[in-house]
Formats: structure tokens, C-alpha cells, sequence
């Protein structure tokens, strides 16, 4: 008796496990899978069925994949996302969060398609077409850099640091993109390195200095490069100058250190407004 | 040149001093006089290069104060002070350098104004160069408005 309940229980519950994976054939096994070439990600672009029992919102599966340009006469590589290993639970706290969080984890794969790129663009110039090799240890070194990325933000739970790596991977992006991420502002004769292209401004009124200034306000902070002409003979005036920014922007200074340096003159300030925000300042004067 | 990196940032949160020091690490200050010697078109390249001359104009010093770089003198080239003034909807006529009372003129360039004065027309000595730009609007005048600004020259005596 005890046999025959145990091989109706079983039954039930095979018939029960045929009718869930029923839809779940119909919807994703047999679903097409689509590889999205690097872009901006939307959640249709997550199509596969949610790990089970896990404590995360979404994952994504990306990877690189080499191609043929029959434009260009050679190989290239791409950075692309599958839609049918890509998931996501139904129910986010913070959908947009969480999918920026993903995002990131396909800019990772496209920055090592970008350096199979470069890779690929050399050994081809030399009549060579074998990456094998270099896509081994590229892959290698992508699953490492997206467990970092992972661990370190906790999977985008440390907010602080998920905006840290957002701003590592996008500076990682400029530099290997046409632009190389450096800003040279040939006026001013400054070099600085911004991960993503900043707003410039210009002040040229009358009763203010001149003053060309790069703004750039991402990643939960904000990242400026001002800069004005300040003639030799005005030098003396350089602490009153550093004084009154922090003066007239109600700002509390908490130090102020100066550099031994190559410049004329270089003092870091660091500061707090009042929203407790930190402010901190580099000053370099150099003529 | 004052330059002032700023980064401000949310207290109490990991990864932002990470951040800021790559930020403010790297900056450096490279040389662009060479850059703008090269940009400068060659006398005669451009449409209405340097000419030069006694001009009835009307000096109006400016409301509008360009960030220039420079100046530069490169021996047996000349002066030249590049410019930020945009030359907003088309509106400069012409942009003027004044040395020693002689205007030097030029056609308006669309990004930036550049001002250049001949090595040979350079004085010996300490000078002031007085460089700015007559707008269309103002042209026709017999002596027309010369917004402008000024910047002293120490010539190297050796």
C-alpha cells in the first residue's frame, strides 16, 4: 500500500514538473536567442528564466564574438549580450539601478572586445589571423574583471562602489575609444584625463576673470577643470585668490597642504560644503 | 595660469578618494605654442591675412574678455595670440591687433580668433599689443567701435 501512494505521489508530481516546463519550453527553450551587439541595454533585452533561490535582481550573459567585415576586409570583434541567458526576477526595488548595475557588466565585455580590436588590427596588418590564443587569455581576463566588478560592489549593492567601477569602466572605454580620453584644452595648455567627455563653459564678462571651465557631473560626484589666466605679477595674490573661493562658496576648510612640485606653486585644499559634502581642490599656478 | 581641480563627492562612501586621485593625478601641463604655430595659416593662406595700416578706428574696451593663450613669438615668425572668441552667428567684421599704432587685420576664423603680427613689425623693446575685433554691425561706421582688450610684451633683450 505504502508503494503504490509513493508511486502516485511521484506521478503527480512528474505530471505537475511536465505542466510547469511546458510554458517554460514554449517561452525560452525553444525562444530564439538573439546576440545584442554593444549598446545601451533595456530589460526585453533579458529574456531568460530566473536563476532559482537566487539574491540577485537580473544577470546577464555577454561574451565576445569575432566576425568577418567583408567592408573593411577583416576580422573584428564584438562585444554581445544573449538574450535567452540573460535574466531577470520579475519583482526589482530599483529596476533602472539594477539594470544601469548590468549595464556595466556588457561595457566590461566591450572593453576586451575593444583590446581584441586593437590586437586583431595588428597581427592582420602583418597578414596574420590567428587571435585563438589572445581570446583565450582575453576571456580569462574578462570573467576576472567581471567577478571584481561583482565582488567589490557587491553586486551593485555598495553604491559608493559601483560608482567607483562605473567610473574606472568608463575611463577604460574613453581611453581605448578615438578620443583616447585625454582632454587637452589647447588654450590653457591643460592635459587631464575625464571618462566621458565634460561640458565646457567659458566666462568672458567683464569685472571676472577669463576662465575656460570643464564640468562634468556623473557617477554621484562632480569632476571640474577650471581654469583662468593669472599674469606673473599677480602672484601675490594667489592665497587671497584660493581664500576667497572657499569663502564665498561657504565652504569649511578641513586642510590644506602645499606640494612640493614641478609648478610654481600647488596646494591640495580639502573642504566640506554645507550638505557635508567633501570638496576637495588642486591648485596649480604655473606660468 | 591658475588651474583648480575640483571633485566633490558624497561623505562616507567607499571607492570616491580612489576617484579623485586619478582625477587629479592626470593632470600635467603640456606645451602648445607649436600647436597654434601650426594652425596659424601662413600670410597670404587666408582670405584677408595681416594687412596692415593707419585705420580710423574707435577704441571701446570690451565687455567681452577672450581667455587667449599666449602670447607666443617665434623669431623670424612673429607674434601670435590665439583666442577663444567665437565668432557667434558670424557676427566679427574683422579681427584687429594693434602694435606700436599700426592695426593688423584679419578675417574672422569660425572657432577662434587668431592674431598675428610679423616678426619684422615687432619692437625691440617691451610692448603692448591691443588686440580685439570690429563686429559687422559696426562696419560700415567711417570709424568704427574696436572692442578690445590689451596684454603687455617683455621682449628679451639677449
Amino acid at each position: 500500500m505504502g508503494n503504490i501512494l509513493k508511486v502516485k505521489i511521484a506521478l503527480i508530481i512528474f505530471s505537475l514538473a511536465i505542466l510547469i516546463l511546458i510554458p517554460l519550453l514554449e517561452t525560452n527553450f525553444y525562444a530564439p536567442v538573439t546576440y545584442k551587439k554593444w549598446q545601451q541595454l533595456i530589460w526585453d533585452d533579458f529574456q531568460g528564466i530566473a536563476k532559482p533561490f537566487t539574491g540577485w535582481g537580473a544577470g546577464i550573459s555577454s561574451g565576445i564574438q569575432v566576425e568577418w567585415d567583408s567592408t573593411a576586409e577583416k576580422f573584428k570583434a564584438y562585444a554581445v549580450q544573449d538574450n535567452q541567458s540573460s535574466w531577470r526576477r520579475k519583482v526589482l526595488n530599483d529596476p533602472d539601478y539594477v539594470l544601469n548595475h548590468e549595464q556595466y557588466h556588457f561595457n566590461i565585455t566591450e572593453i576586451h572586445a575593444r583590446i581584441l580590436n586593437l590586437y586583431l588590427d595588428s597581427i592582420q596588418q602583418q597578414g596574420n589571423t590567428n587571435y585563438r590564443d589572445k581570446l583565450i587569455t582575453l576571456k580569462f581576463k574578462l570573467d576576472r574583471m567581471q567577478d571584481a566588478y561583482d565582488g567589490e560592489s557587491d553586486h551593485g549593492a555598495n553604491w559608493g562602489m559601483q560608482r567607483r567601477w562605473e567610473y574606472k569602466v568608463d575611463s577604460m572605454l574613453h581611453e581605448l575609444s578615438d578620443e583616447k580620453g585625454k582632454l587637452t584644452d589647447y588654450f590653457s595648455g591643460a592635459e587631464i584625463f575625464f571618462p566621458t567627455r565634460p561640458d565646457l563653459y567659458k566666462q568672458n564678462k567683464v569685472g571676472f576673470r577669463p576662465s575656460r571651465i570643464y564640468s562634468l557631473i556623473d557617477y554621484g560626484v562632480s569632476l571640474t577643470l577650471f581654469q583662468s589666466r593669472f599674469e606673473e605679477h599677480e602672484k601675490f595674490n594667489l592665497n587671497y585668490e584660493i581664500d576667497n573661493f572657499f569663502h564665498e562658496k561657504s565652504l569649511q576648510i578641513l586642510s590644506r597642504t602645499s606640494v612640493n612640485t614641478t609648478y610654481d606653486f600647488e596646494v591640495l585644499v580639502d573642504s566640506k560644503d554645507t550638505t557635508d559634502r567633501i570638496v576637495s581642490t588642486r591648485w596649480i599656478y604655473h606660468n | 595660469m591658475l588651474y583648480r581641480l575640483s571633485f566633490v563627492y558624497p561623505p562616507k562612501e567607499d571607492g570616491f578618494g580612489a576617484i579623485r586621485d586619478s582625477f587629479f593625478n592626470s593632470f600635467r601641463i603640456v606645451d602648445v605654442e607649436g600647436y597654434w604655430f601650426d594652425k596659424n595659416p601662413e600670410p597670404g593662406e587666408r582670405a584677408a591675412v595681416v594687412s596692415r595700416g593707419n585705420a580710423c578706428i574707435v577704441n571701446k574696451y570690451s565687455d567681452y574678455f577672450s581667455f587667449y593663450s599666449g602670447p607666443y613669438i617665434r623669431e623670424g615668425v612673429g607674434l601670435l595670440i590665439p583666442s577663444d572668441v567665437d565668432n557667434f552667428e558670424n557676427t566679427i567684421d574683422q579681427t584687429v591687433a594693434i602694435v606700436n599704432n599700426t592695426a593688423y587685420f584679419a578675417s574672422p576664423e569660425e572657432e577662434h580668433q587668431m592674431f598675428f603680427v610679423p616678426y619684422e613689425d615687432l619692437p625691440d623693446k617691451s610692448f603692448q599689443v591691443n588686440f580685439g575685433f570690429i563686429l559687422k554691425e559696426d562696419s560700415a561706421a567711417k570709424c568704427p567701435p574696436f572692442n578690445y582688450q590689451a596684454t603687455w610684451i617683455e621682449m628679451n633683450s639677449n
